[in-house]
Order: C-alpha cells, then sequence, then structure tokens
C-alpha cells in the first residue's frame, strides 16, 4: 500500500511545532509581542502593556528583583517567575543594574508587581502556544 | 512615591482583571462583566479581610524600640 504525499502548501508536522515554539519565544522575550504576531494587536497592547506596566510600576515602587541566592531555595522560583517578564527583567538586571531598595516602604509591593508582571507574561506565552497550535481561536 | 495601601490594591487589581478578562474572554460583554467580578472580588475581598482583622492584635502593638 502505498502512502499519498501531502498536498501541496499543508503545514508539515515540523511546522507544526516550530511555531507555536517561535510564537511562544517571542511571547516570552517581549511581552505582546506573541500575539501580535498571531495578528491579535488588541490582546497584544493589553497584555504587553500590562506586563510592561506591572515591571515598571514595581521599579518605580523600588521592589526587589529577584536573583537567585544559593542559601534560599525558594529564591529560584521567584527568580523564574521575574525572569517571566522577558527582556525587561534582562535589562533591568544587567543593563541598569536594577536592585531596588530594601529601606523603601514600597519595597515589598514594588516586588509584588515585579513577580505579577513575570507570571502574567507567562501565562500570555501559554495563551499565544495555545493560539498558534490551533487549540484556542 | 506612592505609599496608599488601598490605592496599590485597586491598580493592581485593575491591572490583574483587564488582563484576565481580556485572556479568557472573547465577546466585550462578557470581558466586562468578568473584569468587574474580578475587581469586586479583590477590592471587596480586601476590604473584608481588612474588616475582619480589625480587632487584631488583641493586645497592645509592641512598642517601637
Amino acid at each position: 500500500m502505498t502512502k499519498t504525499p501531502p498536498p501541496a502548501g499543508a503545514p508539515s508536522q515540523a511546522d507544526g511545532f516550530l511555531r507555536p515554539l517561535l510564537v511562544a519565544a517571542a511571547a516570552w522575550a517581549l511581552p505582546g509581542s506573541g500575539h501580535l504576531l498571531l495578528r491579535k494587536p488588541r490582546r497584544a497592547a493589553v497584555v504587553g502593556g500590562v506586563v510592561l506596566f506591572s515591571f515598571l510600576f514595581g521599579c518605580w515602587l523600588q521592589g526587589h528583583l529577584y536573583v537567585v541566592v544559593p542559601e534560599q531555595p525558594l529564591s529560584r522560583l521567584a527568580t523564574l517567575s521575574s525572569m517571566g517578564a522577558g527582556a525587561p527583567y534582562f535589562l533591568a538586571r544587567y543593563l541598569v543594574e536594577y536592585r531596588g531598595d530594601i529601606l523603601s516602604s514600597t519595597f515589598e509591593y514594588g516586588k509584588a508587581f515585579l513577580l505579577t508582571a513575570g507570571l502574567l507574561n507567562l501565562l500570555a506565552v501559554l495563551d499565544a502556544w495555545d493560539i498558534a497550535n490551533g487549540s484556542k481561536d | 512615591m506612592l505609599t496608599s495601601h488601598f490605592a496599590l490594591m485597586v491598580i493592581y487589581a485593575l491591572q490583574v482583571s483587564l488582563f484576565f478578562a481580556v485572556l479568557w474572554r472573547r465577546r466585550f460583554r462578557d470581558r466586562a462583566r468578568l473584569f468587574l467580578q474580578m475587581m469586586a472580588g479583590m477590592v471587596g475581598g480586601g476590604l473584608l479581610l481588612a474588616w475582619l482583622m480589625f480587632p487584631f492584635p488583641w493586645s497592645p502593638p509592641a512598642p517601637i524600640p
């Protein structure tokens, strides 16, 4: 029995996996860009706007931007959550060398906003993955 | 610097409600409804918790060293 070749222009299995992967990577690296690639500009604007606002607001409040502290195992989880914000996290950490100010009265509030920015963006990545996969509209 | 606990809570609730309303619902009416439900849940829940915790601690607060 011979197998019929797929019709011309049909996405191959590799494309079916590669596209969601690229969209998810873009969505993580630059908040909102994943939905923009999927031609959902309104959702992209809200996702990008909320994540960037939360991150910048957290920095303005002098919140703590997590880094891994070997003696504190939970700091690994918190750092991963913060890294979920993508480029803003790495720009703040390595380019601006932002650390936060523990003496600031809003230090803990700022930390909550910074963590939230990362976690919300990770949810947006999953959403973009699902849309690119075809399992969600 | 914004130091009002209530204002910070409302800003936080606003951004999270907006995010989930847009991500989880498709029609405007459904988004608006979820947004208002989440806002009411977070702000109202926060105020309710604050009210419930108002009598605590029973003893007078410890002196500031």
